[in-house]
């Protein structure tokens, strides 16, 4: 009797096969039974992994710390790769600055920078042929004026620097506007130009060339404000500047 | 104990079988041969009940095993059922069994049910299957040492 019912039974479960399914009692079965022997199978992987844990322990500590080294080391490496990689297109953005006839660029690095004192310092002096008075240059523009110099470094005083006055020409389809610009706040400068001079917000603002030491059309910034001071007889320019040199770490100087 | 509730305890013991063959089984695996968990619990009990009895619970164990694995379930009947048949009749029920003739039972079954189905298995050659089945049968043996007390505390009738 039970051999005729597993027969029928394996019938069934023929026909569903050739079907592509299941099968009634293979779904009733699978349903009463996966669940529970699925938190059996979950209960003796915990169980085994927590005795393997116990067993291991010694060696898994020593391979834990190990592997803390390693991604220590690893992140340490890859910082020192993304800031050589910032000096390398930083060094590939100067290299790029165009050389002014007469004109030589002379290398450094920024080796102190003083954001309140609006200065700093660069690893190349004297020895290298730097002078006072010369432009410091990032790839964006003009950022500083070298100030002192020693044998093997110089100090250089940043554009925004109220200290610093320079000819410069605010620059336009059409002509040129000069005048005198100074530093005015240490993120802005403010450019002096005769009254109705035809300025406005957006013009490129770039040294004028009027003078032995600094070459003309080194980007100094960009007008964003244009006020009359007709007490004055001039126009008040506020510039905001090109560069800058806090995220910089390479300059070139304009010998 | 009444047969409802010697039926019950043995549907719920081969359930818990059939759990154990699908969930823990291949963590004892040993070589190529893994326990039986439901045939062994089976096979246990059927030492304890009739013949037709025992054939019944192997017919129940075939049939778990046939729809889990999708295949073969005709011949895992048939050849759980015979092999629990004559488990019960090698008992000699009522019996006063000791665990190790129970197991040496058992463990004979269980070769005979893995020989009933050796032609509809997948193909991996005869000597492999053979040393998987005697595998098995070791280790049902071995697992049906721990079963047989309990089974016999639940199944065997009490002396008057």
């Amino acid at each position: 009797m039970l051999c005729v019912v597993g027969i029928a039974l394996g019938g069934i479960q023929g026909a569903a096969k050739r079907a592509g399914r299941m099968g009634p009692t293979s779904r009733a079965v699978h349903a009463v039974v996966d669940k529970p022997s699925s938190l059996v199978a979950g209960g003796l992987q915990g169980t085994s992994d927590f005795f393997t844990g116990l067993k291991q322990s010694p060696q898994l500590t020593a391979q834990n710390r190990d592997l803390k080294a390693r991604i220590a080391f690893l992140e340490a490496e890859a910082l020192k790769t993304a800031a050589e990689s910032r000096e390398l297109d930083e060094l590939r953005a100067l290299n790029s600055l165009p050389v002014h006839p007469g004109r030589e660029k002379i290398y450094g690095d920024i080796i102190r920078f003083d954001p309140f004192e609006l200065r700093m310092t660069i690893s190349v002096g004297s020895n290298s042929g730097v002078k006072p008075r010369l432009a410091v240059m990032t790839p964006e523009g003009l950022a500083a004026i070298v100030e002192t110099v020693e044998e093997n470094v110089c100090q250089a005083v940043l554009i925004t620097s109220p200290s610093i006055k320079l000819g410069a020409s605010a620059v336009r389809e059409g002509g040129r506007v000069d005048g005198i610009i100074a530093g005015d706040t240490p993120n802005t400068l403010l450019f002096e130009v005769v009254r109705n001079a035809p300025v406005e917000v957006g013009d490129k603002v770039e040294t004028s060339g009027l003078s032995r030491i600094l070459p003309g059309g080194l980007l100094i910034g960009e007008v964003i404000e244009v006020t009359d001071a007709p007490e004055l007889g001039s126009r008040l320019i506020k510039v905001f500047p090109a560069t800058k040199p806090a995220l910089s770490q390479q300059v070139v100087i304009l010998k | 104990m009444s047969p409802w509730k010697g039926w019950a305890w043995a549907a719920l013991l081969i359930w818990l079988g059939v759990v154990l063959d699908q969930g823990a089984a291949a963590s004892f695996q040993i070589g190529p041969g893994r326990p039986a968990f439901a045939l062994t619990f089976a096979l246990t009990i059927a030492l304890f009940i009739r013949p037709s009895g025992g054939a019944i619970l192997g017919f129940a164990v075939g049939f778990a095993a046939g729809a889990l694995s999708g295949v073969g379930m005709t011949a895992q009947i048939i050849s759980t059922a015979i092999a629990a048949y004559l488990a019960a009749f090698a008992a000699k029920q009522p019996a006063e069994l000791a665990p190790m003739p129970a197991a040496a039972i058992v463990a004979a079954a269980v070769l005979l049910a893995r020989l009933g189905t050796i032609f509809v298995q997948p193909a991996g050659g005869i000597g492999p299957y053979l040393a998987s089945a005697s595998i098995s049968a070791l280790l049902c043996a071995v697992i049906s040492l721990a079963v047989y007390p309990i089974a016999r505390r639940i199944f065997q009738p009490k002396e008057a």
